[in-house]
C-alpha cells in the first residue's frame, strides 16, 4: 500500500511539470584529449562555458599530457560538434579555466597557472596574447561582461596573511590584445580571515555586483558588494546566505556552511546567485538561490532550488543561468537515482520547478560538475564531467537544450 | 567597567578559538601526504573530513582528542590526515590525477561533518563512521583496527560483540 502511494506520488511529481525545452543528442567537447585524461570543469563561478553569437565556448582543464593545463574549445553556429581543444595556458600547471561571451563571437578566458591569474582573448579560434593580472600570489579567478565593452575580472590574492578578493576591468582591443586597469581590493581594511572563490556580474561598464565565500566569521559565508565606480570601490559586504545559525551546539563550532557562489545577469538591471548550502547539516548541501532584481538594491529571500525528492541526499556543484528576460535555471549533480547525474530546475511562477535529470547528463556512470550558460533566446547549453566511475578518467561532454512554445516556461 | 572588560576579553577569546579545525598537537597531514606515508611506513591511515566552522568537529575535537592517552594512541599507530571538505587546496592522487580537497570530499561523500574513516596503508577504505565521537568511541575503534579484527568483521560487528 505504501508503495502504491510512494509511486503514485512519483508520478504526480513526474507529470506535474513539462520540461520546456527539447534536448540534443550530447555531444563530446574534450575528444581530442585521449582516454586516459582526466578533464575537470572547476572554476570560480562556476563559468566554463559560454555563447556569443551562437558561438559556444566550453573550458576545462586536463592532463593529457600528464601536466594540469586548461584547454578552450568552439562549437560554430550551427554545427554540432565542438572544434579541435586550443591550449589555454602556458608551459606550467594550470588550473580552473573561466570564459565568458563578448560581443560577435569573441570570448575571453582567465586561469590559474603558475601561482598567479591570467587572462588572454579568444577571436574565432585565435588566442591571444596573455595577460597576468594582479601582483601577487593569487588563484580562483572569474570573468563578467556586459555589452559592449564592460569586461571585468575577479580573483583571490594573498598581499599578507589572508586571501583578499580583487577585481579589475579588462580592456579588450579591436585584435586579441587585451590590458588590464588597475586592479581595486573590494575591502581596503585589513582582513582577519580568508576571501575566496568569487564571482562577477557586470551589469555596465560602472556597475558590477561581486560574491564570494568569506571565512572571516569563523565559518563560511556567502557575501557579496556593489560597485558604481567601475570596480574602484564597493559597498559594505552584504550576506547573501541566510544566518541559520542560533548557537545550538552549545558554544561549539561557529556557523553552518556553504560553498562555491556563482552569479549570473538577471532580468534587466539585477543578478542572480546560487550555491551549496549546508543549513541542513545532515543531508549535506542544498541549493539555494538569492535574487537581486535591480542592483541598486540587496539580495532577496533565499530560495531552495531543488525539490523535495533530492532533500534527503547532498547537492554538489551548482551553477547559475539568467537572462535579461527573467529566466533563471540552476544545474547541479545528484546521485539520488544511485550515480551521480545532471539536475535542472528553473523557476516559474509558483516557485521552482519540479527536478529533471538533464536528458543526456543522466543515467549508467558519472555525470557532474555542470556548467550552464542561457542564451538571449532562452535556450540552455550545459557542459559536465563525465566518466565511467568516481576515480576514472574523464571527458568533457555537451548538451543544448531548445526551448519550446510550451506553458511551462522558465 | 573593569568586569565588562574582562568579560570582553573573555567573548573575545572565546570567539578566536571556537571554530573547527584539526586537534591541536596532532600531527594531520594532508590526503596525498598521508598516502607516501602509509605506505612508506605501512601504517593504517586515520582520515578526518571537517569543515570549518562545524560544530560537531569542534565538539569532538575538544571532548574527544583533547585525552592526551587517545592523542598518543593514535600518533602511535595511524598516519593522521585531514581534509577541509570545503577547501580548494589542492592534493593529487595515486592516478596522477589533481582534485580540490572539497572534490575528495565529494567522491567519498564527506556531507556531514566529521567524517572519519579508517583506511588500509593502500588507501583502501576500512570503516567509516560519521559524527560526534567521544574518547571511548576513539578506543573501540583502535581496537577494531589494531587487533585485527577489520579483516573479519565489519565495525558494526565488532562493537556490538564486544564484552
Amino acid at each position: 500500500m505504501r508503495g502504491l502511494g510512494a509511486f503514485g506520488l512519483l508520478l504526480f511529481a513526474s507529470t506535474t511539470f513539462a520540461a520546456p525545452w527539447a534536448f540534443d543528442p550530447p555531444i563530446v567537447v574534450s575528444h581530442d584529449a585521449g582516454p586516459q585524461a582526466y578533464a575537470h570543469l572547476e572554476s570560480a563561478g562556476r563559468k566554463s562555458i559560454a555563447e556569443s553569437a551562437a558561438w559556444v565556448a566550453v573550458t576545462w582543464e586536463d592532463n593529457r599530457d600528464g601536466v594540469s593545463r586548461c584547454y578552450v574549445a568552439l562549437k560554430a553556429p550551427g554545427k554540432n560538434a565542438f572544434g579541435k581543444a586550443l591550449r589555454v595556458s602556458g608551459a606550467g600547471e594550470a588550473y580552473e579555466s573561466v570564459v565568458v561571451g563578448l560581443a560577435q563571437g569573441r570570448f575571453a578566458l582567465a586561469w590559474e597557472e603558475g601561482g598567479r591569474v591570467h587572462a588572454r582573448l579568444l577571436l574565432h579560434g585565435a588566442l591571444g596574447q596573455p595577460i597576468t593580472l594582479g601582483s601577487h600570489a593569487a588563484l580562483q579567478v572569474s570573468l563578467g561582461y556586459a555589452a559592449p565593452d564592460a569586461l571585468f575580472a575577479t580573483w583571490s590574492e594573498k598581499p599578507k596573511q589572508y586571501w583578499q578578493i580583487q577585481v579589475a576591468r579588462l580592456l579588450p582591443g579591436r585584435d586579441a590584445t587585451l590590458k588590464a586597469a588597475s586592479p581595486y581590493a573590494i575591502e581596503t581594511a585589513a582582513l582577519e580571515g580568508d576571501q575566496s572563490y568569487p564571482s562577477v556580474v557586470a551589469l555596465s561598464a560602472k556597475q558590477l555586483v561581486v560574491a564570494w565565500e568569506d571565512r572571516r566569521a569563523g565559518h563560511t559565508r556567502i557575501l557579496s558588494s556593489t560597485s558604481t565606480t567601475g570596480g574602484v570601490r564597493f559597498t559594505p559586504p552584504q550576506q547573501i546566505n541566510d544566518a541559520v545559525w542560533r548557537g545550538q551546539m552549545n558554544g561549539f563550532g561557529r556557523g553552518t556552511g556553504v560553498m562555491r557562489v556563482a552569479l549570473s545577469p538577471y532580468a534587466a538591471k539585477g543578478v542572480a546567485a546560487v550555491w551549496a548550502d549546508k543549513r541542513d547539516f545532515l543531508s549535506g548541501y542544498d541549493v539555494y538561490v538569492a535574487l537581486m532584481p535591480d542592483a541598486r538594491r540587496k539580495f532577496g529571500a533565499n530560495e531552495k532550488a531543488q525539490d523535495d525528492f533530492g532533500n534527503a541526499i547532498a547537492q554538489w556543484h551548482p551553477a547559475i543561468g539568467s537572462n535579461r528576460q527573467g529566466q533563471v535555471v540552476v544545474v547541479w549533480d545528484d546521485d539520488r537515482d544511485g550515480t551521480p547525474d545532471i539536475w535542472l530546475s528553473w523557476r516559474n511562477a509558483s516557485g521552482w520547478s519540479g527536478d529533471l535529470a538533464v536528458p543526456g547528463a543522466s543515467g549508467a556512470g558519472v555525470q557532474s560538475d555542470p556548467a550552464l550558460v542561457l542564451d538571449a533566446a532562452g535556450d540552455l547549453h550545459v557542459a559536465w564531467v563525465e566518466k565511467a566511475e568516481l576515480n576514472s578518467p574523464s571527458h568533457i561532454r555537451y548538451v543544448r537544450g531548445r526551448l519550446q512554445d510550451v506553458r511551462e516556461k522558465p | 567597567m573593569g568586569r565588562r572588560l574582562v568579560w570582553g576579553l573573555g567573548m573575545l577569546l572565546l570567539a578566536s578559538i571556537a571554530y573547527a579545525e584539526p586537534p591541536k598537537d596532532y600531527p594531520f597531514v594532508s590526503f596525498d601526504q598521508g598516502l607516501h606515508l602509509a605506505k612508506q611506513q605501512n601504517r593504517p591511515i586515520f582520515l578526518y573530513f571537517g569543515r570549518f566552522g562545524c560544530g560537531w568537529c569542534d565538539m569532538t575535537n575538544k571532548q574527544a582528542f583533547s585525552d592526551p592517552a587517545l592523542r598518543k594512541l593514535y600518533i602511535q599507530n595511524y598516519v593522521l590526515v585531514y581534509v577541509d571538505s570545503e577547501s580548494g587546496k589542492r592534493l593529487q592522487l595515486p592516478s596522477g590525477e589533481r582534485i580540490t580537497e572539497a572534490a575528495l570530499g565529494v567522491r567519498y561523500k564527506a556531507f556531514a561533518t566529521p567524517l572519519f574513516m579508517f583506511m588500509e596503508p593502500d588507501g583502501k577504505e576500512i570503516a567509516r563512521i560519521p559524527g560526534v565521537q567521544t574518547t571511548q568511541n576513539f578506543l573501540d575503534y583502535d581496537r577494531f583496527m589494531s587487533g585485527g579484527h577489520y579483516k573479519t568483521q565489519t565495525l558494526i560487528q565488532f562493537l556490538e560483540g564486544k564484552s
